[in-house]
């Protein structure tokens, strides 16, 4: 049975491309155009996972109350955001959403169903329970690839998936380092270094909130970052 | 040629000396009016004077040349030497022989005094041929008119004067001295006491020339009464004069070639005494009449221009002269008449009292004049310092509201003051307000067109890779491809244009932290090595670690920026050079990056850190990369979040530039508030 992907998206020619290339990827797509249509949509079964516009019509922000109330239904259902300002990334992030990733519109198709895949490939492992699943651990550091899931100390440390692939590709080769060139490859995002940094930020700030002290993720001032080697 | 205000304003304070010119040209012509019914006034005076003593018939030499005999107040030596005589020189008077066809023209020269009531001669003679002898030598002859004219020889007689009467009269009781000299003699005589002449004549006679060519004086030979009469002054008559003369009046009668025959009177001393030197002084500096005294003429004869003036017949001549201590002499000299007839020359002299009051007041007029010129000047200077200050903090307030963007610049103080320079000053602020506005509107154009661009682009991409995934004929993927790129082009662009928005956003949430700031120099200068190709990359790091407090990520941002400005204009083969070192001047770090190439333009170098200004006209290192002059306007807000600046300069050897970065710190972060770690 074909996943089901709904797409709240107001510009109709983005709307539109979404849709044909996931439904080329075999998903069935539901497009909508505003907040009152989705969630009359959604009124008998949520989709399996839903890709939001943050500013939607005549409501700037009426995807993050989309959201909200998408989350209040079902804490597990995956939600991606879309937005046309990498400024919203912060705001997305600060209100605590729980957004699985957020992204703007300018990426391209292969990386947008490469996230849509690897959020199913986590559903899938989810329900199969923790058989089969590939771990790498380094010190405090535990992360479940099939579920995407990091912990730090034994305490889960809630990431998005671009995210979560930059810790990836860090932690993966400890005291390698990674340029943001490659970090940016492996996240599959289209951005520029200063968004890696603000990624990168956001991740350490992630972490510390889970463990103070915690000193992972080193900046090598003019190549990139690595995972301090023999962390724990 | 550029004139600066204050100097304008001193230049325009020069008018002020109109002021002054035009009083001195007053004092003057009023001072020349002063001095001319004076001058007429004493001229009257003379003349009633004349009329006056001419109607006392005064005893006088008939008109025509006379000996003068000076009054001597030392006795003389009788030796033939004239140093006694030296005081009287100035009553000399020569004569030479009337041929004057002798290769040397030879003079006889004469002087006669009374002393201890004995008359003095002294008789000069140039003789370039001397012959010595009692009987046909040179001699001297004297004619004597006593009562009826005799005549004496005079010659050397053994080195001693010998002394012949022509006529067998017994001799007088002359006593006398032959003296040789060079190229002459001198014969000193002299007359017993009491002994009256009144009529003398002296001829010198050359053995060596003919009788015609004897000198002589006061003897005419075509007339039997050529003898010229003595004269001497008249202390009688002067007494007699003296009483007609008013107080303050200075009288001479004259003989007609100006021997003083009579002396009455005295000069007054004008009130209020002479002037105080500094005085004095300013005036002889500012209007540069010397006050030479006349050329004193010998208390006995006055031979001034206008004593032979009227001699030669004019009615009257008057003079005025400048006396030390700003006093002025006035002199009228007027012919005195018996019978219609000239006898002699009145001169009259006066210190004038108003001309003199003049002159002070020019005097006073000058010194008064230059203090309210200094005054005027003083305040001038101190009103265009005044105003240059203003105007210079003007420009200097300008100067530093353009300097800064919108922002973060020195906000533009304007002048509360009601004036033009405070008019000018609330233009400026309106204008730099509107240019704010402008800038503000254009800063966020770029941020706005990129956000509006964003959606667009966001279809074209999508839409290509929708295509993509259709089969194409072949050459329809070419124009696919194509497209793809000028989409990725634009989304560069796009990115590009909002960079600035998103490091003033990456700014406004950076936290600070304590790191090793050479550490981030040298990481970052090893990343730049492989970009460099045949560049030299130089860096200079202190030996020590640097432990700094600010965003790493930020300064590191920076200083891509800078090494990429650098990369940008630095030739092929050319240097860039790094610095990291504690700050020359004050507290802090300063970051330098120097690159070898073009200097910068002057016009723009002030502006070089503002948003959306390029200096990038001619940069070498051509590319897609879209240049909206961001780069440096990055570097400045880095600067300034470490609360410090960033200065551009060329290198003083002129090779190329340098861009200096100098940082403080950060503020240590504030509580963490706002994080969105536990999303």
């Amino acid at each position: 049975m074909s996943r089901s992907i709904a797409i709240v998206e107001d510009e109709p020619a983005i709307r539109a491309n979404f849709v044909d290339a996931l439904r080329r990827y075999g998903f069935q797509v539901q497009a909508y155009a505003d907040r009152r249509s989705a969630i009359a949509g959604f009124g008998s079964r949520l989709p399996d996972l839903v890709i939001i516009d943050v500013g939607l019509g005549d409501e700037p922000e009426g995807g993050f109350d989309l959201c909200r109330e998408l989350r209040a239904r079902s804490a597990t259902l995956p939600i991606l955001f879309l937005t046309a300002r990498d400024s919203d990334f912060d705001i997305i992030s600060g209100l605590r959403l729980g957004a699985d990733d957020y992204l703007t519109k300018d990426i391209s198709l292969p990386q947008l169903t490469a996230r849509v895949q690897a959020l199913f490939r986590r559903l899938d492992a989810m329900a199969r329970g923790g058989d089969k699943e590939t771990v790498i651990d380094h010190g405090k550091l535990r992360i479940e690839l099939e579920r995407m899931r990091v912990s730090w100390n034994a305490i889960e440390v809630a990431l998005t998936v671009t995210e979560f692939w930059i810790v990836h590709a860090l932690a993966r080769h400890p005291g390698h380092v990674k340029s943001r060139d490659q970090l940016m490859r492996e996240a599959q995002v289209v951005i520029d270094d200063a968004t890696v940094t603000s990624h990168v930020k956001r991740i350490r700030k992630k972490f510390l909130a889970v463990a103070e002290d915690f000193d992972g993720i080193e900046t090598m001032h003019g190549a990139g970052y690595r995972w301090r080697p023999g962390s724990d | 040629m550029r004139l600066s205000l204050r100097k304008q304003l001193l230049l325009l304070g020069l008018v002020t000396l109109v002021l002054p010119l035009a009083g001195w040209q007053f004092v003057r012509g009023l001072e020349g009016h002063l001095r001319d019914g004076q001058a007429a006034a004493l001229t009257d005076s003379a003349e009633v004077l004349s009329r006056v003593i001419a109607a006392e018939k005064p005893l006088l030499p008939r008109p025509g040349p006379l000996f003068f005999i000076a009054d001597s107040r030392t006795p003389f030596r009788l030796d033939g030497n004239d140093d006694d005589w030296a005081a009287l020189s100035g009553q000399q008077q020569c004569f030479s022989s009337k041929a004057a066809s002798s290769e040397k023209p030879t003079r006889l020269c004469l002087l006669l005094a009374r002393y201890g009531g004995a008359l003095h001669l002294l008789a000069d003679v140039d003789d370039a041929t001397p012959v010595r002898d009692s009987r046909r030598g040179d001699a001297l002859r004297l004619l004597i008119d006593d009562g009826g004219v005799r005549a004496y020889r005079f010659s050397s007689q053994e080195g001693r004067l010998g002394m012949v009467a022509e006529d067998e009269h017994p001799l007088p009781a002359i006593r006398g001295e032959w003296a040789e000299r060079g190229g002459g003699y001198r014969v000193e005589l002299r007359f017993p006491p009491g002994w009256q002449a009144r009529r003398i004549g002296v001829e010198a006679l050359d053995r060596q020339a003919p009788d015609a060519n004897a000198i002589r004086a006061g003897n005419d030979p075509d007339r039997l009464d050529g003898l010229w009469p003595l004269a001497q002054r008249d202390e009688d008559l002067g007494r007699r004069i003296e009483r007609l003369v008013p107080p303050g009046l200075h009288a001479r009668l004259l003989s007609m070639d100006g021997w003083v025959l009579a002396d009455a009177g005295a000069l007054a001393q004008v009130r209020g005494g002479p002037l105080p030197e500094w005085r004095r002084w300013l005036y002889d500096l500012l209007v540069g009449e010397s006050s030479e005294a006349p050329p004193v003429a010998t208390p006995d004869r006055l031979l001034t221009d206008e004593v032979v003036q009227v001699a030669k017949g004019d009615p009257v001549a008057s003079a005025s002269h400048a006396e030390a201590g700003l006093q002025l002499r006035l002199s009228a000299v007027v012919p005195l008449r018996t019978n219609d007839q000239t006898v002699a020359l009145l001169s009259v002299e006066r210190r004038s009292e108003a001309a003199h009051l003049a002159q002070r007041a020019l005097s006073g007029l000058l010194g008064l004049t230059l203090l309210a010129m200094l005054a005027v000047g003083g305040v001038l200077l101190a009103y265009a310092s005044w105003l240059a200050l203003r105007l210079r903090r003007l420009g200097r307030a300008v100067d530093m509201a353009m300097v800064g963007d919108g922002q973060r610049r020195a906000r533009f103080v304007e002048s509360g003051s009601r004036d033009e320079v405070g008019d000018l000053s609330r233009r400026f602020g309106r204008l730099l307000d509107e240019v704010d506005g402008y800038t503000d509107y254009l800063r966020s154009l770029a941020g706005k067109l990129s956000h509006e661009l964003h959606t667009p682009l966001a279809v074209v991409r999508s839409s290509l890779e929708n295509l993509e995934a259709q089969p194409l004929p072949a050459e329809a993927s070419t124009y696919v491809d194509r497209a793809r790129d000028g989409a990725t082009r634009l989304a560069a662009i796009v990115r590009a244009m909002s960079e600035a928005t998103r490091v003033e956003r990456a700014i406004a949430g950076a936290d600070a932290e304590t790191f090793d700031l050479r550490d981030l120099v040298s990481g970052c200068a090893e990343g730049y090595r492989p970009l460099m190709g045949d560049r030299r990359l130089e860096l200079l790091l202190p030996a020590e670690p640097m432990p700094f407090t600010g965003a790493p990520e930020l300064l590191a941002q920076a200083l891509d920026k800078l090494v990429d400005n650098a990369r940008d204009f630095c030739p092929e083969d050319g240097w860039i050079a790094i610095a990291l070192a504690p700050a020359e001047r004050g507290s802090g770090v300063e970051i330098a990056v120097a690159n070898q190439g073009p200097t910068l333009n002057p016009d723009i170098s002030q502006r070089l850190f503002d948003s959306l200004v390029s200096h990038r006209e001619r940069a070498p290192r051509g590319g897609d990369a879209p240049h909206l002059g961001l780069g440096l306007y990055i570097v400045r807000l880095v600067a300034e979040l470490h609360d410090g600046d960033v200065i551009a300069r060329d290198l003083p050897n002129g090779d190329g530039v340098e861009f200096r970065l100098r940082l403080r710190g950060m503020p240590v972060a504030k509580p963490a508030t706002n994080d969105g770690a536990a999303a």
